[in-house]
């Protein structure tokens, strides 16, 4: 029988080390906590590390990311990269992570960070992600920002036109994501932007379902968009892409607000890829297992009011930004800081238990 | 007539009364037949036709093999119950001739002839009718005691649902299970009194009813007997049990040529016998997919056609899958009923296709394939890119002739009931498919393939790409090499029950992998929830049949679930955990004996080394 002595309970062990996982961190580690950040990729930075610029202002993806690096690393908090963890076993009042057959770590206290993983577009086959090279995600495109893949269509095109379209597994009940992503759509307008930045001569279409600018400056985006870039937005879904002229892409759509069908002759369609869970967890009598989601599988699910970070019936047990649910970076930011601050109250309340 | 016989007064007039309703009834029904008699009717009933028939109603009237054949307990059952009274009826009869010598009496005079002719008399032949009709009547109790069981254990007879029954097919149920053991004891005392008996009802007689005490039992008995009889007789015709005269009937009109309307006429002809036809007999309920979910399975159906009362809303949730008609006992016609039903609902809602025009011609070319992928088709890009990918390696020149613009073939609309506006669609695309010249017109979606092949009159053969591409195969045009890939195969309702194609995909699959077997296939698969049959189920509940299908799909060892319909694939593919394929991407990836060549070079390359 092992003891739960062996567990340092005033220990944090994070799991995730994207913007969620390494704010949690840093907080934690300012207010005196022991952490340790637990990371599958060999580097820190999660989704952040493919992003070109950042919504609403542009700042530029590494420079956020160098930031928040730089502390992690002057606060000289232990990382474990390169490191999965697929399960937690429960010892004492304190928590095990496991992988496979092995023991990776020991921490009193555990915080899920994994954030979220993109749909796979493939799935809505019709949109031909996958089987024509100019149907890109907007993963793709950031990519394409940050020069690590080129432009699908050829130097010669100076004026491409290029179609956006939004909730590509978003609110699509039929795919089993009922959620709103909620941040696809500022990110289409500002990839929009950015691609008329590149090409002025471009023609851009955003085909949308309706815009949901909810977010700090965003509506202002929006309107720059349309006034000042000329992008336009047309309330309709695509019904297909097929191959169209040369290398082209043909697309149909309906303009719901004109009533009338449209065709169009694309050089690029980019998919507004959702947010979805990237394992869904299964509870056992003191195990807690990450599993392969599957069709309908939710975020994880927090006890009570949702701005809370504890995790539905586990003590000790905590989850942190987009793992909970679609979050832009400054909600990640605020969550983050919250649930540090949860974690210290709970590590708190032990200690008082302790005493008395 | 004695005093004492007047118990046989409630079963004659109930038995009367049913008469002249049922021949009423029937006299509607065939009003219009009766009126305009066709030739073609009137020449088929004299004959062989007339005697196919007979045999039918013997086999599935009396024996019901069909049953039988799907389940041995049930058909035994059903088969008990009506062989059992169908030979009391005939043995009564000649038991009656071969005692009196006459042959016509009252009818009550064999329905309680053991009251009248207690002793048994005329030697052998006098116990044979005894022992023989006593073994008729042991007959339908044992059927009796099994469709009790059925009641209240519905598992030991191997099935899973019964019909829930409305209040008057109770009351019709109760007064039919009381007429036999009612018949037993009336029968057992009076030969307990005075001697006599056949192997069942003299032994019970003899053991149980021969004290003096009991004789004023007697006529009590027989009068309960009478009396359930006639109780029986005044409900059958507005109960389920109209179906046993009517079925014959039905049987008799389908082999004399008659066929079913095409709109809803429930009280007309053939249909009206159809759906009076229905004896609820529950088997179109377990082979239901959405049995778990909703009540709309043919028997409910039916009835609901026959009360008038709510068959809207069942008609038009069913997915139309086709399981039920392929289990029905009696074969009706069960889709094209719904399809009439759904009909009569959008009778007064029309749509124009006025646009229908500007859809252009494809540019005409000699080719050995005319390739129509369907609206579905478009879900499905990488199908019709690996099917063109296996034209080309099979050395077939095709022109997709919807490849730009698109008409619907038609059958969502007809499946919705909307004959004309189907109609209108198929004109259209029947002058686009005339005006190519190809040797044949494939299609990828089984349901277009069963609209051109039923209702579209072409002069060029039309396949299914799975059909094409296993004559390839056979024909050595393709060459594949079995892998070591797994598959589970998902038969859909369109190409599988409606245009019997099972064969086929199962070839192309197993030359090229290991076919899996499962649970339910071929006639018996489920559907994948997402039929265009269904006009009004919701969404919930077509991914609540889709992620069943799925189970049954989901078989260990699977590594991808194939098949063959665009529908159906795009349809799991969106739950599935597994990779779902339609055949001719499987085909156009795997086991290709070059592929396969080099990985032996590759292989052979690293042993050297």
């Amino acid at each position: 029988m092992r003891s739960s002595e062996y567990i340092n309970k005033d220990e944090v062990a994070i799991i995730g080390g994207g913007p969620a996982g390494m704010q949690t961190a840093l907080v934690l580690s300012a207010r005196g906590f022991s952490v340790r950040i637990y990371e599958q990729k060999e580097q820190l930075g999660g989704h952040l590390k493919g992003w070109h610029h950042l919504f609403p202002h542009g700042v530029a993806a590494s420079d956020l990311l160098g930031a928040l690096k730089e502390q992690v690393l002057a606060r000289a908090i232990p990382l474990h990269l390169g490191q999965t963890v697929d399960h937690l076993q429960k010892v004492g009042e304190g928590w095990e992570l496991w992988q496979g057959e092995t023991v990776v770590g020991r921490a009193g206290v555990v915080v899920l960070a994994n954030g979220f993983a993109l749909f796979d577009a493939r799935r809505k086959e019709e949109y031909g992600y996958g089987l024509y090279p100019s149907v890109l995600t907007s993963a793709d495109l950031e990519a394409v920002f940050r020069k690590e893949r080129p432009w699908p269509f050829g130097p010669d095109c100076a004026a491409p036109q290029i179609g956006f379209v939004h909730c590509v597994g978003s609110r699509d009940l039929k795919c089993g994501s009922p959620h709103c992503s909620k941040l696809c759509c500022v990110t289409a307008v500002k990839q929009a932007m950015a691609v008329k930045a590149f090409f002025p001569e471009a023609q851009v279409y955003c085909f949308y379902m309706d815009l949901r600018m909810h977010g700090l400056e965003y509506e202002e985006l929006y309107r720059k968009a349309q006034v000042d870039y000329g992008v336009r937005f047309i309330r309709g879904r695509l019904s297909e892409a097929a191959p169209g002229q040369g290398k082209r892409l043909h697309v149909k759509a309906e303009d719901t607000l004109q009533g009338r069908p449209l065709h169009l002759q694309l050089d690029m369609l980019v998919l507004m890829s959702g947010m979805v869970p990237t394992f869904v967890l299964e509870q056992q009598e003191r195990a807690v297992f990450f599993k392969e989601p599957v069709f309908g599988s939710g975020f994880v699910p927090v006890q009570g009011f949702l701005a809370a970070g504890s995790v539905v019936q586990q003590k000790g047990l905590f989850a942190s930004g987009a793992c909970k649910g679609p979050a832009t970076l400054p909600e990640v930011f605020a969550d983050a800081a919250a649930v540090a601050c949860e974690v210290e109250q709970y590590l708190k309340s032990l200690k008082a238990v302790a005493h008395a | 007539m004695e005093k004492s016989a007047w118990f046989v007064w409630p079963f004659m007039l109930g038995f009367m009364f049913a008469l002249a309703v049922l021949l009423l009834r029937y006299l509607w029904w065939l009003r219009s037949l009766l009126r305009r008699p066709s030739s073609r009717l009137l020449s088929r009933m004299f004959s062989k036709h007339s005697l196919l028939a007979v045999r039918e109603i013997f086999s599935e009237g009396l024996l019901h093999l069909r049953i039988y054949k799907r389940n041995r307990r049930l058909g035994f059952m059903h088969m008990s119950l009506a062989l059992g009274w169908f030979m009391m009826i005939v043995g009564g009869k000649f038991e009656t001739w071969f005692h009196s010598g006459q042959f016509l009496h009252g009818t009550w005079y064999a329905v309680f002839f053991r009251y009248f002719e207690p002793q048994t008399v005329g030697g052998w032949a006098g116990t044979f009718w005894l022992h023989y009709m006593d073994f008729g009547l042991l007959l339908v109790l044992t059927g009796l005691a099994l469709a009790i069981v059925k009641r209240i254990r519905k598992k030991v007879l191997g099935i899973h649902s019964t019909t829930r029954h409305t209040l008057v097919n109770r009351v019709a149920l109760t007064f039919l299970w009381m007429i036999f053991p009612l018949r037993l004891v009336a029968e057992a005392l009076t030969f307990g009194q005075h001697g006599g008996g056949g192997f069942l009802t003299g032994a019970l007689g003899r053991c149980c009813f021969t004290s003096g005490t009991l004789a004023g039992l007697e006529l009590p008995f027989w009068w309960a007997y009478s009396l359930s009889l006639g109780a029986f007789f005044v409900v059958l015709p507005f109960s389920r049990y109209l179906h046993i005269p009517t079925e014959m009937v039905l049987i008799l009109l389908r082999h004399w040529g008659l066929q079913a309307a095409e709109d809803l006429q429930p009280e007309k002809a053939l249909q009206a016998f159809e759906i009076h036809a229905c004896s609820s007999c529950g088997l179109c309920l377990d082979v239901c997919p959405a049995i778990k979910d909703h009540p709309f399975q043919s028997a409910y159906f039916l009835r609901a056609l026959r009360s008038g009362k709510g068959w809207e809303s069942l008609a038009s949730t069913c997915l139309s899958c086709g399981a039920c008609e392929e289990a029905c006992p009696i074969n009706l016609g069960l889709e094209k009923l719904r399809m009439a039903a759904r009909g009569k609902i959008h009778e007064k809602h029309h749509a124009v296709y006025s646009y229908l025009p500007t859809v252009g011609p494809v540019e005409t070319s000699k080719v050995d394939v005319l390739l129509f992928t369907g609206c579905m088709g478009r879900l499905k890009p990488a199908t019709t890119k690996a099917l063109k990918d296996l034209f080309e390696e099979a050395g077939l020149s095709w022109v997709h002739l919807d490849e730009q613009e698109s008409i619907c073939c038609g059958r969502p609309l007809a499946l919705a009931g909307r004959a004309s506006e189907a109609s209108a669609l198929r004109e259209h695309n029947r002058s686009l498919i005339k005006g190519q010249q190809a040797r044949m017109l494939v299609t990828t979606c089984p349901i277009c393939l069963k609209q051109f092949r039923d209702d579209y009159r072409l002069e060029l053969p039309v396949y299914h790409h799975s059909e094409v591409l296993w004559s390839c195969l056979s024909s050595g045009s393709l060459k594949r090499e079995k892998g070591t890939a797994c598959f589970s195969y998902h038969d859909p309702c369109e190409l599988g029950r409606k245009s019997t194609c099972y064969q086929a995909p199962r070839e192309l699959l197993q030359s090229c992998g290991t076919l899996l077997s499962l649970e339910r296939e071929q006639a018996d698969a489920l559907c994948c929830g997402n039929s265009l049959g269904s006009l009004s189920l919701s969404l919930s509940e077509r991914q609540a049949l889709t992620s069943r299908t799925l189970k049954v799909l989901e078989v260990p060892g699977a590594q991808s679930i194939v098949t063959s319909c665009p529908l159906c694939q795009h349809n799991l593919a969106r739950q599935s955990s597994l990779p779902v394929k339609d055949l001719a991407e499987v085909l156009a990836v795997t086991g290709l004996p070059e592929q396969q060549g080099q990985r032996k070079a590759a292989l052979a390359a690293v042993q050297e080394l």
